[in-house]
C-alpha cells in the first residue's frame, strides 16, 4: 500500500521531470496530429501529411537543440528511468535530423509518388520509431529501454512492408519472426539479470564481480542474450541475416532510415552496456570468455562475413546492406573502445555515417527511378546520363570506403587510432587483431564500393539511357549531404567541438 | 487501511468462489430440466466461434477475425486498467495529503490512455475495418453470341420433356 | 624576415591552387578548346611564382607554417608546409614540366572531344603533386598521395572507352593501393611510438632513439611500411608491373606523371624522410633498387613499343635512385631525379612527337600494314628527316639517359654510383651493387641506343616504295610539339648543373635538393666514369652494330630471324662472333625470362591475390550456403525425421536463420573453452 508521504514525493519528481521531455511530448503530438489529419483529409491532401511530419521534427529538433543548449549535467529522472544528457541529446538530433533526411529522400521514391496508398501511417510509424530511438537512447533502466526498443521494434516491422507487394510482405513477415525471436531471448536476458542483480539499472557489475572479475554462468549468460538481441538490432553477426532481405524488400528510404535509425539507437544502447556496466572488464569462468573478446570476435567477424559477401551482390540495396553491417562491425570496433576516444570516433563516425548513407541512398532511389531496377549490372552507361549523380555517388562511395580527401577516411583514421591506442593500454591481441582486419577489410571494400561507379562509367548501355537531371532543390540537398564530406575532412575541428562539449566524465 | 485485511479479503474471495460455482452449476442444471433432449453430432461439438473445432492447426483463418480481436481487445484493456485505477482515483485521503494533484494527475493519466485507445477506434473505423465486408459478388459480364431466348426456349422444351415423361 | 615568410607563404598558396581552381573552372567553359590555354597559362603562373620564390625571395631558411587540423586527445595534427630549398626547387620542377607539358598537349590533343577534362585532371595532378612537395606532415602528405593516385588513375583510364586503359588505370590503382597499404601501416606504428606524424619532430624523435630502444623493431618496422608506399608509386620490384601498362594513358600525360614526377613522388618522400631507413631497411633498398634497376633495363630490350621502352627504362632509374636514397645519399637521388625529369619527360614527349606523326601517316596512306601501330618502333625509321630539332633533341636526351659525357644524365648517374660505391665499402657481398648499377648502365646504353637506330636511322620501313616523300613536321603549327622538347633537351646538357662537365659540385648541389645536411667526403676514383662510359660505348655500339647487320622486317620480331645468323657468324669479326653468339642471345634469352618472370610471375602474383581474394569471398558464400547452412539443414532434417511437426515447416528460412545465429552465438561463447 502506498503511503501518503510517498505519493508526494512520486509527484514532485513526476512534475520535476516532465519539462526535460519536451522532444518526446512534441513527436507523440506530432504523431496523434498526422493520425487525425490523416483520418479527416489524409485521401484529399496528403501533402498535409508530408508538412505535419516534418513540421513536427522541426519542433521537436528545435526542442532538442533547446535542451542541448540549457542541460548542463546528467539528469536523472523519472526514478531514474531516463536519463537526460548532453550525449543522448546529441543523438537525439542525430536521430531527428536523420529522420527529416529519410522524409526528404521518400519524396522522391517512386511508389509514394504514384500509389496514394497509407502515407499517414508511414509518417505517423517514421516518428513513432524516431520517438522509440531516442527514449532508447536516453533510457536508464532496462524496463524503459526494453519498451523503447519494442516501439522501434514494432514500428519497424510495419514499415518494412510498405511495398505493398509479395516480396515486401515475406521481408516484413521474416522482421518480424527474427525480431520477436531476439525480443525475447533479450527479455529472458533481462529477467535472469534481475535475478542475480536485483536491480533493472545499469549498474557496475564489475563491482558485484567476485575476485579477478570472474561472473559464474548464470550472469554471463543473461548478459550474452542481452547482448544478442542488441546484436539483432545493429546487426552484428550472427544476428545479420535478416538485413539484407528486409532492406532488400523495404522501400528505399526505409532502407536508409534503416541502417542509420534503429542502429544508432542499438549502438548507444550497446555503449551504455559494455561502459558504464563494464562488461568488457569480466570474464564467464567457467568457460573461460572474455566478454571483450567474445563482442571483439563478433566484430571481426561481422566486417569479414559483410564485406566479402557484398563482393557478390549484384543489387545496389543488398549491396548496401552488407555495408550497413559492416559499418556497424566498425562502429561496434570502436564501442569495444576502453578511453574516451572511442566515443569521439563513434559518434563522429556516426556523423559521417549519416551524410553518406543518406547521399548513396538518394542516387540510388534516383537511379532506380530512372532504370526501374536497383541491379548495379542494369546502371550501365549512367555515367554519361546522370553526370551529377555518378560523381557525387564516386565521392560517397570514396568516403565510404574510406580514402581521402573524405571525412569518411577521417572517421576510419581516428578509429584505428583508438584501436591502437587500447592495443598499447592493454596489450590484448584482439585489439591488434581489430585494427589488422580492419585495415585489411578496408581494400577489399574497395573491391564492391568501386563497382557501381565501375559499371557506370565503364560499361556501355545496349540502348539509349534517358538522361537523369536534378532540379535546383535536389542539387542543393545532394551538394548539402556531399561537401560536409569534404569540409570535414579539412575541418574536422567543427565537429569535433561540438562532440568535445559533451560532458564525457558523467555521460 | 482495515484492520483485518487478511481474513475479509480471502472470506470475499471464498465468497466469489462459491457464488461462482452456484451460478454456473446452477444454469446448466436448469437448462439440463427445461430443455428438449434431442442431440445430434453437430449439437455435440464443442463451440469454437462458428469454426469446425478439430483440425489442422495450421488451416486458415479469416483475416477478418484478427482485427476484430484486435478492437476487442481496445475495450478490453481499457475496462481491466479503468478498474484499478478507480479504485485509487478517488482515495480521498491521498488527495487531501497532495492538495488535489493527485486527482488531476491520475485522471489526466487515464484521459491520456483512453484518448489514444478512442484514436485507435476511430482510427478503425474510419479506415473501414470495422465493417464486415460481405465478400464482393462479381459480376459475370460474358456475352454471348447465342441470345437468351434460345436458351430459355430450350430448357422449357427439356423440362417439359423430363416431366412429361415422369407423367 | 617575418614579413619574408609571410610573402613566401602566400605565394606557395597561389602558386598551389591556381592550377586547381583554373582546372576545375576549364571542365565549364563554353569552348572546350579554351581549357588547354587556361590550365596552361595557369599553369606558367605558377612557374612563375616558383621561380620569383627560387630566386629571389627565399633567404635559406627553413618556413614551417600552418593550420592545426585535428584536436582530441592525444591526436594533435596540424597540416602544415615545410618550405626548404629541396621542396622549392621541386615545386618550380613539377610546374615547370607540367606547363610544358600542357603547351605541349594543347596540340597533341586537339582533336580529343574531352579535352577540357584531360586539362583539368592535368591541373587537379599539379595541385595534388605540389602538396606532396610542400607537405611537412606523413599525413597530409597521404592525403595528397592518394589524391596523386587518383589523378594517375584517370589519366591512365583517360580514353576509359578502351578497355585495355580502364584495365591498366585498375591496375595501377590497385598496386599502388597495396603501397599504400604499407604507408599506412608505417605512418600507425609511428604515430603510436611518437604520437606525431609531423616530419621534422619525428627527425628529431629519431635523433634521440637509441638502438637500446624498446620499440627499435617497431620503429624499423615503420621504415619500411612507409618505404613500401614509395615501392608503390615510384615502380619499384614487385609492385613494378603497373608502370608498363600505365603508357595506355596519352603520351604527354606519361611524360608529366609517369616519368618526371609521380614516380618520382617516391623518391622525394625517401629524400624527406631519409632519417626513417635504419638498420636492415636501408639495406633492403638497396636491394630492391638494384634488383629493379636491372630487370627494368633488361625487360627494356625487348620491347617494340616506343613508349614502353621508355616506361621500362623509366623504372630502372627510378631503381637508380632507390638505391641511392638507401644509401642514405638523398642528394644524389634528388639529383638524379632531377636531371631525369628534364631528360625523361623530353623523351616523352619527343616519343609523342612522333606518334603524333605517326598517326598522322596513318590517317594519310591507304596501304598500311595489317598489324600497323603507330607506336611500333619497327614501321619508324629514317625520322631524323621529319624535324631535325626534334632529332637533335631526342639524340640529346638519349645520350643524357646513357649517361654519355657533357650531359646532365652521366654527372648524376656518377653520382649514384659513386655512392654505392662507398656503401659498398660496408663489405659483404655490397660490391654487388655498384657493380650491377654499372651493367645496367651498359643495358641502358644498348636498349636507348637500339631504339635511336630504330627510330631516326636508316629508312622508313613502313613502305618497300622508298620514293614516299617524308612528311616534315616543322611546319609553323607544329612547333608548339617541338619547342617544349627543345626547351628540356637543352637542360638535358651539363650545364644546368655544373660547369666541370665531368664533375658536378656535389656540396652546393646536394645542399639545394635536400632537405638534411649530408656529409661528401668521398670523391670517385678516376676508373668509375671511365668504367662507366666504356661500358655505355659498348653498348651503344652492340646495338647500332647488330640493328646495322639487319634487316629488321615489321612481320618478324627483331633478332629472331635465323637465316642470316650463321653468315654473318662467319663474316664477322671476333667480337661480333661473341656479341650474337654469347651476349645479344643470351641477354635476350635474359631478357625475354626476366620479363617473363615480370610478366607471368609478378602479374602471377598478383593475380593470385586476386584470385585469392575472390576465393574467400567464394569460400565465404560457400560456407555460409552449405557448411552454415547445410549444418542447420542436418538439423532441421534430424527433427525432421523425428518430429511431424518440421513436415510443417514450409520454406522455414527464417528458422534456419534463428538457428545458425544461435549455433553461432554458442560457438562464440565456447570458442575459448578450455
Amino acid at each position: 500500500m502506498l503511503l501518503a508521504a510517498d505519493i508526494s514525493v512520486y509527484i514532485d519528481e513526476i512534475i520535476r521531470s516532465l519539462p526535460l521531455l519536451t522532444t518526446e511530448y512534441t513527436l507523440v503530438l506530432s504523431i496523434i496530429a498526422i493520425i487525425v489529419m490523416d483520418l479527416l483529409f489524409g485521401k484529399e491532401n496528403p501533402q498535409l501529411l508530408y508538412m505535419a511530419a516534418t513540421t513536427g521534427l522541426l519542433v521537436a529538433l528545435i526542442a532538442s537543440i533547446n535542451d542541448w543548449n540549457t542541460v548542463e549535467g546528467p539528469q536523472n529522472i523519472f526514478e531514474n528511468m531516463i536519463r537526460v544528457n548532453r550525449l543522448s541529446l546529441f543523438l537525439s538530433i542525430l536521430l531527428i535530423i536523420a529522420t527529416l533526411l529519410t522524409i526528404l529522400i521518400t519524396s522522391f521514391e517512386k511508389p509514394f509518388k504514384e500509389e496514394k496508398k497509407g502515407e499517414g501511417e508511414y509518417f505517423s510509424l517514421l516518428t513513432l520509431i524516431t520517438l522509440g530511438s531516442i527514449l532508447m537512447v536516453k533510457a536508464n533502466h532496462f524496463l524503459m529501454f526494453f519498451l523503447a526498443l519494442e516501439t522501434v521494434s514494432m514500428g519497424s516491422y510495419l514499415i518494412a512492408g510498405f511495398k505493398f507487394d509479395r516480396k515486401g510482405s515475406e521481408g516484413a513477415m521474416k522482421y518480424v519472426l527474427f525480431g520477436a525471436f531476439a525480443s525475447a531471448i533479450m527479455l529472458y536476458g533481462i529477467s535472469l539479470l534481475y535475478g542475480y542483480t536485483n536491480s533493472f539499472g545499469f549498474i557496475d557489475l564489475t563491482e558485484i564481480a567476485a575476485q579477478g572479475r570472474q561472473i559464474d554462468f548464470g550472469l554471463g549468460f543473461a548478459l550474452i542474450m542481452i547482448i544478442s538481441g542488441l546484436f539483432f538490432k545493429i546487426s552484428i553477426f550472427p544476428f545479420h541475416v535478416w538485413v539484407p532481405d528486409v532492406y532488400k524488400a523495404a522501400p528505399t528510404s526505409i532502407t536508409a532510415f534503416f541502417s542509420i535509425v534503429p542502429k544508432i539507437a542499438g549502438l548507444m544502447m550497446m555503449f551504455n552496456i559494455v561502459n558504464r556496466m563494464g562488461i568488457n572488464d569480466l570474464e564467464i569462468s567457467s568457460i573461460s570468455l572474455h566478454l571483450d573478446e567474445m563482442l571483439g570476435i563478433a566484430a571481426i567477424f561481422t566486417l569479414i562475413v559483410a564485406n566479402f559477401s557484398a563482393i557478390w551482390q549484384k543489387s545496389g540495396k543488398r549491396m548496401m546492406a552488407y555495408s550497413s553491417i559492416s559499418h556497424a562491425g566498425f562502429m561496434m570496433i570502436a564501442i569495444l573502445s576502453l578511453t574516451e576516444m572511442g566515443l569521439y570516433a563513434l559518434l563522429f563516425y556516426i556523423f559521417i555515417y549519416i551524410l553518406m548513407n543518406y547521399g548513396v541512398f538518394f542516387i540510388l532511389i534516383k537511379l532506380e527511378n530512372a532504370t526501374g531496377s536497383d541491379e548495379i549490372s542494369d546502371f550501365k552507361g549512367m555515367g554519361k546520363a546522370a553526370p551529377v549523380a555518378s560523381t557525387a555517388l564516386v565521392i560517397l562511395m570514396i568516403s565510404l570506403t574510406g580514402l581521402p580527401p573524405t571525412a569518411g577516411f577521417t572517421a576510419k583514421f581516428i578509429l584505428f587510432t583508438t584501436v591502437w591506442e587500447n592495443f598499447e593500454l592493454s596489450g590484448q591481441y584482439i585489439y591488434l587483431f581489430l585494427l589488422l582486419i580492419g585495415l585489411g577489410i578496408s581494400v577489399v571494400a574497395l573491391f564492391y564500393y568501386l563497382r557501381i561507379p565501375y559499371f557506370m562509367y565503364f560499361k556501355e548501355s545496349e540502348g539509349k539511357r534517358e538522361p537523369v537531371t536534378f532540379n535546383l532543390f535536389e542539387l542543393i540537398f545532394l551538394l548539402f549531404l556531399t561537401t560536409p564530406i569534404f569540409l570535414l575532412f579539412f575541418q574536422p575541428d567543427w565537429l569535433f567541438d561540438v562532440i568535445n562539449s559533451i560532458n564525457f566524465a558523467s555521460n | 487501511m482495515a484492520t483485518n485485511v487478511n481474513l475479509s479479503d480471502l472470506s470475499i474471495l471464498l465468497l466469489f468462489l462459491v457464488g461462482g460455482a452456484i451460478f454456473t452449476i446452477g444454469g446448466i442444471v436448469t437448462s439440463r430440466l427445461l430443455r428438449n433432449d434431442k442431440p445430434n453430432k453437430e449439437k455435440n461439438t464443442s463451440y469454437e466461434s462458428g469454426e469446425d473445432p478439430v483440425g489442422n492447426a495450421w488451416g486458415q483463418f479469416n483475416l477478418r477475425f484478427y482485427l476484430v480481436a484486435l478492437m476487442f481487445l481496445l475495450f478490453e484493456v481499457e475496462l481491466i486498467f479503468l478498474f484499478p485505477w478507480a479504485t485509487v482515483f478517488g482515495d480521498k485521503q491521498l488527495i487531501a495529503e497532495t492538495n488535489g494533484v493527485w486527482g488531476w494527475l491520475v485522471w489526466f493519466e487515464m484521459m491520456i490512455f483512453i484518448f489514444i485507445l478512442v484514436l485507435g477506434l476511430a482510427y478503425a473505423w474510419r479506415k473501414g475495418f470495422i465493417a464486415w465486408e460481405k465478400p464482393r459478388q462479381s459480376v459475370y459480364l460474358f456475352k454471348s453470341p447465342v441470345p437468351g431466348k434460345l436458351y430459355e426456349d430450350f430448357n422449357k422444351k427439356m423440362t417439359e420433356k423430363e416431366y412429361g415423361r415422369k407423367k | 624576415m617575418k614579413q619574408n615568410d609571410f610573402i613566401i607563404n602566400i605565394l606557395i598558396i597561389c602558386g598551389w591552387l591556381i592550377p586547381l581552381l583554373c582546372g576545375i573552372s576549364g571542365i565549364f567553359l563554353k569552348n572546350r578548346k579554351n581549357s588547354g590555354l587556361l590550365v596552361s597559362g595557369a599553369l606558367a603562373i605558377s612557374t612563375l611564382i616558383h621561380s620569383v620564390i627560387f630566386f629571389f625571395l627565399y633567404k635559406g631558411n627553413e618556413i614551417i607554417a600552418g593550420i592545426p587540423w585535428l584536436n582530441i586527445g592525444k591526436l594533435n595534427i596540424s597540416l602544415d608546409i615545410w618550405a626548404n630549398d629541396a621542396s622549392i626547387s621541386m615545386a618550380l620542377l613539377v610546374s615547370f614540366i607540367a606547363t610544358l607539358v600542357s603547351f605541349f598537349s594543347r596540340k597533341y590533343m586537339e582533336d580529343e572531344p574531352r579535352i577540357h577534362h584531360y586539362f583539368s585532371f592535368l591541373g587537379f595532378f599539379t595541385f595534388a603533386m605540389l602538396g606532396i612537395v610542400w607537405s611537412e606532415n606523413l599525413f597530409l602528405m597521404f592525403v595528397f598521395w592518394e589524391l596523386v593516385g587518383l589523378a594517375s588513375y584517370l589519366l591512365i583510364g583517360f580514353w576509359y572507352t578502351k578497355p585495355s586503359a580502364a584495365k591498366a588505370g585498375l591496375k595501377a590503382f590497385v598496386m599502388n593501393r597495396i603501397g599504400d597499404f604499407g604507408f599506412m601501416a608505417g605512418m600507425g606504428i609511428l604515430f603510436a611510438i611518437f604520437h606525431d606524424l609531423s616530419i621534422t619532430n619525428l627527425a628529431s624523435d629519431y635523433l634521440n632513439t637509441s638502438p637500446e630502444n624498446e620499440n627499435i623493431f617497431w620503429i624499423i618496422l615503420a621504415g619500411l611500411g612507409i618505404f613500401m608506399g614509395a615501392m608503390g608509386k615510384s615502380a619499384q620490384f614487385p609492385l613494378q608491373v603497373w608502370l608498363p601498362d600505365a603508357m595506355e594513358g596519352p603520351t604527354p600525360a606519361s611524360a608529366l606523371i609517369h616519368a618526371a614526377t609521380m614516380v618520382a613522388a617516391g623518391v622525394y618522400m625517401l629524400s624527406r624522410t631519409v632519417f626513417l631507413y635504419i638498420g636492415w631497411v636501408s639495406d633492403f633498398i638497396v636491394i630492391i633498387g638494384t634488383i629493379t634497376a636491372l630487370i627494368a633495363a633488361f625487360s627494356a630490350i625487348k620491347q617494340n613499343d616506343i613508349k614502353k621502352v621508355l616506361a621500362f627504362s623509366t623504372i630502372s632509374q627510378l631503381g637508380y635512385m632507390i638505391v641511392a636514397a638507401g644509401t642514405g645519399s638523398a642528394g644524389a637521388a634528388m639529383f638524379h631525379l632531377f636531371t631525369h625529369a628534364f631528360f625523361k619527360a623530353g623523351l616523352f614527349l619527343g616519343a609523342g612527337a612522333i606518334i603524333y606523326y605517326m598517326h598522322q601517316r596513318e590517317h594519310s596512306e591507304s596501304d598500311l600494314p595489317k598489324y600497323f601501330d603507330a607506336q611500333d618502333m619497327r614501321f619508324m625509321g629514317g625520322l631524323r628527316k621529319i624535324n631535325p630539332i626534334l632529332f637533335v633533341g631526342y639524340t640529346i636526351m638519349t645520350a643524357s639517359l646513357c649517361a654519355i659525357p657533357f650531359s646532365s644524365g652521366f654527372l648524376s648517374k656518377e653520382s649514384v654510383i659513386k655512392h654505392a660505391l662507398i656503401y659498398a665499402q660496408g663489405g659483404d657481398f655490397r660490391f654487388l651493387v655498384p657493380a650491377i648499377l654499372l651493367i645496367t648502365s651498359g643495358l641502358t646504353a644498348f636498349y636507348m641506343g637500339r631504339q635511336w637506330y630504330l627510330v631516326f636511322m636508316g629508312k622508313s620501313r613502313l613502305k618497300n616504295n622508298t620514293s614516299f616523300k617524308l612528311q616534315s613536321l616543322s611546319t609553323s603549327d607544329n612547333k608548339q610539339l617541338i619547342f617544349p622538347i627543345a626547351i628540356l633537351a637543352l637542360l638535358s646538357l651539363w650545364i644546368p648543373f655544373s660547369i666541370n662537365p665531368f664533375h658536378a659540385n656535389e656540396i652546393s648541389l646536394f645542399s639545394s635538393l635536400t632537405s638534411y645536411p649530408q656529409n661528401i667526403e668521398y670523391s670517385a676514383p678516376t676508373w668509375l666514369p671511365a668504367t662507366a662510359v666504356i661500358l655505355t660505348i659498348i653498348g651503344l655500339s652492340a646495338a647500332i652494330y647488330g640493328l646495322t647487320r639487319r634487316r629488321i622486317s615489321y612481320a618478324s620480331p627483331t633478332f629472331t630471324s635465323k637465316t642470316p645468323f650463321l653468315k654473318l657468324s662467319r663474316e664477322q669479326l671476333y667480337f661480333n662472333d661473341f656479341y650474337n653468339l654469347s651476349i645479344v642471345p643470351g641477354t635476350i634469352k635474359l631478357g625475354r625470362f626476366l620479363e617473363k618472370v615480370d610478366m607471368k610471375v609478378i602479374d602471377g602474383i598478383l593475380h593470385a591475390i586476386t584470385i585469392g581474394t575472390v576465393i574467400i569471398g567464394q569460400i565465404t558464400k560457400v560456407i555460409e550456403k552449405y557448411f552454415i547452412d547445410g549444418m542447420v539443414r542436418m538439423v532441421a532434417y534430424i527433427s525432421g525425421v523425428t518430429g511431424k511437426i518440421t513436415r510443417q515447416m514450409q520454406g522455414g528460412r527464417i528458422q534456419l536463420y534463428i538457428l545458425y545465429a544461435v549455433i553461432s552465438i554458442v560457438f562464440l561463447m565456447l570458442m575459448f573453452y578450455r
